[in-house]
């Protein structure tokens, strides 16, 4: 069953393996993420952390290797049922649907979590429309509630992207570099301002970033990835300290 | 899915939409009753085929799913009732059964064909209404095979032409109206996200196959009754009801009327019959050329007749 002891990890993975034919992309892979923390998983291009994700989320079914959520193994079970068990994630390119406004792309998540998408009559339109107004303004979209996504800049499809997986109510929010594509001077702030909306609402994360000097100030604890496999996972201080994450990452932007 | 997937903000007219085609479709059958009893022969089919279309219409439009096999659920419908009716049923079981059929062969259907690459979807939806057709063709003792299902009639009360287009008009508009709310209801947008996005959907926590077969299931029930009301006029099923071009040219009429508002299917399928009853003596090469049209529109136009009638100031 469930339980939120501290002592059993909110998410563990063991022994994962994902195989695309001959490709191995991850490698016998062991991490486990605390509940309330806020876990960054980092590596270089290619290291294999937006596939963890998809093996996380259902998106891909693992070759072999548990993923247990509070102790419940779930591993091979499909996106959907996962997010009622309360796995949230965002997504590295933004995954939105396009057409709809703000307001409805919103609207998606909290129907499924009330089931009601098998309610074929009433109407949609101003369903959940306080739940949306105060989602928007949390992630600072409360002015673009009647835009179309594809109409958003750039950054604000990163901020409706959040509030989409935030409205699903998730316990553990998987994050793929919500600040991919952003200056390098709003990265700290976007991410701390991320932090505490998981702390705020007793959430559990993980984050991929590639800047580590935003994964050192704020992560609880980190998992380093390489070529497919776990090179390190420990505090910021024990990573910053490691030989050879310092070694895998010489010339590619690790500085500490 | 390039028939559907052209992105332009509907919101302006959607609620002008189904307002004018409640409105051209009362001129029509009102304008066919004026020519008395062969305009309201003309009328009762008519009205069949813009159910037909709007049934089509929650798949490809509503749902982004490009079937091509409509057909099977139309004739599964018609069918099934003119069988139960042929062997000594009441209209309203048979015309039940005959709803119950269709839905459950839009089901099988779908679960076969849903969650697969566009181009398979189509050629899938495709293969099986062939099938249905050949098995409608072939199966003689049972189907009357290409003489045709007949031997059968509505109850007395029905059997004037007056009485029928009364019948069918109540039906169509309490279809039309159900179909109306199921496109604004939570699942309606549940089945609008899976079309836009259906990665993005599952990860909002909506199982895509589950609402597509539930589309499916919907539409088919719908598609039968159009195809239980023409069994009902005609005191037969055909197998033509079956045959490819049923499939297409309620497809065409969506694309013509614009498949993203609710009101287009419907404008398509009355513009179609009015061409279909009115230029053949004009030119016999009308259907080629309402095909050229309808690809013209499609194209260039991908809001439809209905955009273009609800929305002249936004044309650019
Ligand atoms: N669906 C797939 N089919 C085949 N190979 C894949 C697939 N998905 C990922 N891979 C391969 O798996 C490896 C890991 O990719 P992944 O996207 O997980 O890396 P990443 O750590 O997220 O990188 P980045 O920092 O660039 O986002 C890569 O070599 C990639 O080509
Ligand atoms: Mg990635």
């Amino acid at each position: 069953m469930t339980t939120d002891d501290a002592d059993v990890p909110v998410l563990a993975v063991s022994g994962l393996v994902k195989r695309f034919g001959g490709v191995v992309a991850i490698d016998d892979v062991d991490f486990a993420v605390a509940a309330g923390a806020f876990h960054a998983l980092v590596g270089s291009n290619g290291a294999g952390k937006t596939t963890v994700f998809n093996l996380l989320t259902g998106a891909l079914r693992p070759t072999a290797g548990s993923i247990r959520l509070r102790g419940r193994d779930v591993a091979g079970s499909p996106p959907h049922r996962l997010v009622r068990r309360g796995v949230g994630r965002t997504f590295q390119i933004n995954n939105l649907f396009p057409d709809a406004t703000v307001r409805e792309n919103i609207r998606v998540p909290i129907i499924a979590r009330h089931r009601q998408q098998w309610r074929l009559f009433g109407r949609a339109r101003g369903l959940h429309d306080g739940e949306i107004a105060a989602l928007a303004e949390t992630v600072g979209l409360a002015a673009h509630l009647e835009t179309p996504a594809q109409h958003l800049a750039y950054g604000d499809q990163r901020r409706l992207e959040l509030a989409v997986a935030l409205a699903a109510e998730p316990t553990v929010l998987l994050l793929d570099e919500p600040t991919c594509g952003m200056a390098a001077a709003d990265r700290l702030p976007l991410v701390r301002f991320i932090r505490d909306l998981v702390r705020a609402r007793g959430m559990t994360a993980v984050i991929i970033e590639h800047d580590m000097d935003v994964v050192f100030s704020l992560a609880d604890r980190i998992t380093v990835m390489h070529r497919g496999r776990v090179l390190a996972e420990g505090q910021p201080a024990d990573i910053r300290a490691d030989p050879a994450v310092r070694a895998a990452y010489l010339g590619t932007g690790f500085h500490a | 899915m390039s028939l559907t997937s052209a992105a332009l903000p509907l919101r302006t007219y959607r609620a002008a939409g189904p307002a004018l085609a409640v409105a051209l479709s009362l001129a029509a059958v009102g304008g066919l009753a004026l020519a008395g009893e062969q305009g309201l022969a003309l009328a009762v089919p008519t009205l069949i085929f813009v159910l037909f279309a709007a049934s089509l219409n929650l798949l490809v439009g509503t749902g982004g799913m490009v079937s091509m096999g409509h057909a099977a659920l139309f004739a599964t419908g018609g069918y099934v009732a003119a069988l139960l009716a042929k062997h000594g049923f009441d209209m309203a079981s048979a015309a039940l059964a005959g709803i119950a059929a269709a839905a459950l062969m839009a089901t099988a259907m779908a679960a076969i064909c849903v969650g697969r690459e566009p181009t398979a979807f189509i050629m899938l939806t495709l293969a099986l209404a062939q099938l249905v057709y050949i098995v409608i063709w072939k199966w003689r003792e049972v189907t009357g095979g290409d003489d045709g299902l007949i031997g059968f009639a509505p109850p007395e009360w029905l059997r004037g032409t007056g009485a029928y287009c009364a019948l069918t008009v109540l039906a169509v508009a309490g279809a039309l109206a159900a179909l109306l709310r199921l496109t604004r209801s939570p699942f309606g947008a549940a089945l609008r996200a899976v079309r836009d996005n259906a990665g993005r959907a599952a990860f909002a926590g909506l199982n895509v196959k589950a609402i597509q077969i539930a589309a499916f299931a919907i539409s088919g029930a719908m598609a039968g009754l159009a195809g239980v009301l023409l069994a009902f006029f005609q005191r037969g099923m055909f197998v033509e009801s079956a045959g490819f071009a049923t499939s297409t040219n309620a497809l065409l009429v969506c694309v013509l009327g614009g498949t993203r508002s609710f009101a287009g299917p419907i404008i398509g399928a009355l513009v179609f019959r009015a061409v279909a009853t009115l230029a053949p003596s004009v030119t016999s090469y009308w259907l080629s050329m309402l095909g050229v049209i309808v690809v013209l529109v499609g194209l260039y136009r991908p809001e439809g007749l209905a955009g273009l009638l609800l929305r002249p100031a936004a044309r650019r």
